[in-house]
């Protein structure tokens, strides 16, 4: 048996019209979106119109043309963090961050450009928005809280957040990355000024698509400048939104997959998927919690969260625990400290990270009472 | 026959949306030679659609950047 728990890197399988839907581009369109006015461009360029539309309805966002398109949730952080921030300002973030926030955080610290304070999370990832609030000073422009965390799938009190953000005056930036298409959104009602996210794990696309929404009124300089197909005469960056930030040509018939993933997300109801991956992971941490020596951290087990769950086995090492996961059961893992650090300091498993099981809309009940009896054995094996 | 003209492809295409659904004619076009533009495809219609036209895309929120009256 093959059982891919992997999802939080990269979700597998996708719907079928996904697969169909990057076909048909590629054979039937393939044109380069934006950039010229034969009928396959500008379907190329209605793809990408309708990836606006179907983001801005996911997330609740005013406008279509409130959306950003770009490559990846990282790709998207870079161009948030970079565009917003100027010389002396301050920034308040969480220790629950990915990689992406924390090292363009320090990049641009160590030159001198800004400072930043990580709030520390408890040992279950939980996030006190009476600290984040602390931590605000004078100079403070941004505050970066990822939403769901990638190590144990806490859920970031956003809203709470956000309420602080609106109150204070401060531009509240939302990581989605973990939670776009498998967790409600909406981003008035949560006050979220920037939110970002990626389109290959919950979203069901392909690699290569990620993006941003902005609300209208915020402004950010270009990150990323070039070829926009309008207003070429020019040798600067356009100023007016989508272009200003979307140099480049696109990932179109990345798009068109992401296009088909949100439809079908949609049909379904982003709450039903929600309350589907919530049932498996709970049945996940049932079985866990019976496996002796097996350790699982993040929050109760009664409280929901993302479909993440990450685990050590006492007295075995977590690559050896993952590799013989793949090799012996073909259970897909991920291991050690997928990029947040700081997460692993906050659950006190660092340096040596866990074993993450993350799961999607595809996984199975089936699936999870193998990777539970699979587990069983290769802990009598292992200790 | 009237061209519009726009700042970006995302306004062109959202225009062409916007005027279709109302029932209206609008085809995209590449911009005619004689304008001069930013973006480089327009929206065609007819001169009778064109005030209808233009206060649908007002309320869509989509900027114009010409109104081209062509023979
Ligand atoms: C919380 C979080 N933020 C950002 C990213 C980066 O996403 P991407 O690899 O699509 O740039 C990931 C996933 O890798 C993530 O889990």
């Amino acid at each position: 048996m093959k059982v891919y728990l992997d999802n939080s890197a990269t979700s597998w399988p996708k719907p079928e019209v996904v697969y169909q839907a990057v076909d048909r581009f590629a054979r039937e369109i393939g044109a380069n979106p934006g950039r010229s006015s034969y009928e396959s461009a500008l379907e190329s360029g209605r793809v990408l119109l309708e990836a606006r539309t179907l983001l801005a309805e996911l997330f609740h966002a005013p406008n279509p043309s409130s959306i950003v398109l770009a490559f990846n949730a990282t790709d998207a952080l870079n161009m948030a963090i970079k565009g917003l921030l100027e010389p002396g300002d301050h920034v308040v973030t969480t220790s629950m961050e990915h990689n992406s926030v924390l090292r363009p955080l320090t990049g641009l610290a160590r030159r001198g450009i800004i400072d930043f304070t990580i709030v520390p999370a408890d040992n279950q990832g939980r996030i006190d928005p009476e600290q984040v609030a602390a931590a605000i000073k004078d100079n403070t422009r941004l505050i970066a809280v990822n939403h769901v965390s990638n190590v144990v799938g806490t859920i970031a009190p956003v809203k709470e957040i956000g309420q602080i953000a609106r109150d204070r005056g401060v531009t509240f930036l939302v990581d989605a990355a973990q939670s776009a298409g498998n967790t409600v959104i909406d981003v008035q009602e949560m006050n979220i000024d920037i939110l970002a996210f990626t389109g290959h794990k919950a979203l069901l696309g392909f690699q290569g698509t990620g993006g941003l929404y902005l609300r209208p009124g915020i402004v950010l300089k270009p990150w990323r400048e070039g070829g926009t197909g309008s207003l070429s005469e020019l040798d600067t960056q356009p100023e007016f939104l989508p272009d200003r930030l979307e140099a480049g040509t696109h990932n179109a018939h990345g798009w068109a997959g992401v296009v088909a993933g949100i439809k079908y997300i949609l049909a379904i109801g982003v709450e039903e998927i929600n309350a589907q991956e919530w049932a498996l992971t709970q049945r996940l941490l049932a079985g866990l919690a019976e496996i002796p020596k097996i350790q699982v951290y993040g929050p109760d087990s009664s409280v929901r969260r993302g479909p993440i769950v990450s685990f050590n086995i006492s007295g075995a090492d977590g690559g050896q625990v993952g590799y013989e996961l793949a090799e012996r059961y073909g259970i897909m893992t991920r291991t050690g400290l997928h990029c947040a650090p700081h997460a692993h300091k906050s659950l006190g498993t660092f340096p040596e990270g866990t074993v993450r099981l993350s799961l999607s809309h595809f996984t199975t009940e089936e699936e999870i009472d193998y990777t539970l009896k699979s587990l069983a054995d290769l802990v009598s094996i292992l200790t | 026959m009237v061209v519009l003209t726009f700042y970006s492809t995302y306004f062109a295409l959202t225009a062409e949306k916007v005027v279709r659904a109302a029932g209206l004619s609008g085809k995209l076009i590449p911009v005619p030679r004689q304008i001069s533009t930013s973006c480089g495809t327009a929206l065609r219609l007819e001169e009778a659609e064109v005030d209808t036209a233009l206060q649908l895309l007002h309320g869509a929120g989509v900027e114009v950047s010409g109104v081209h009256h062509l023979p």
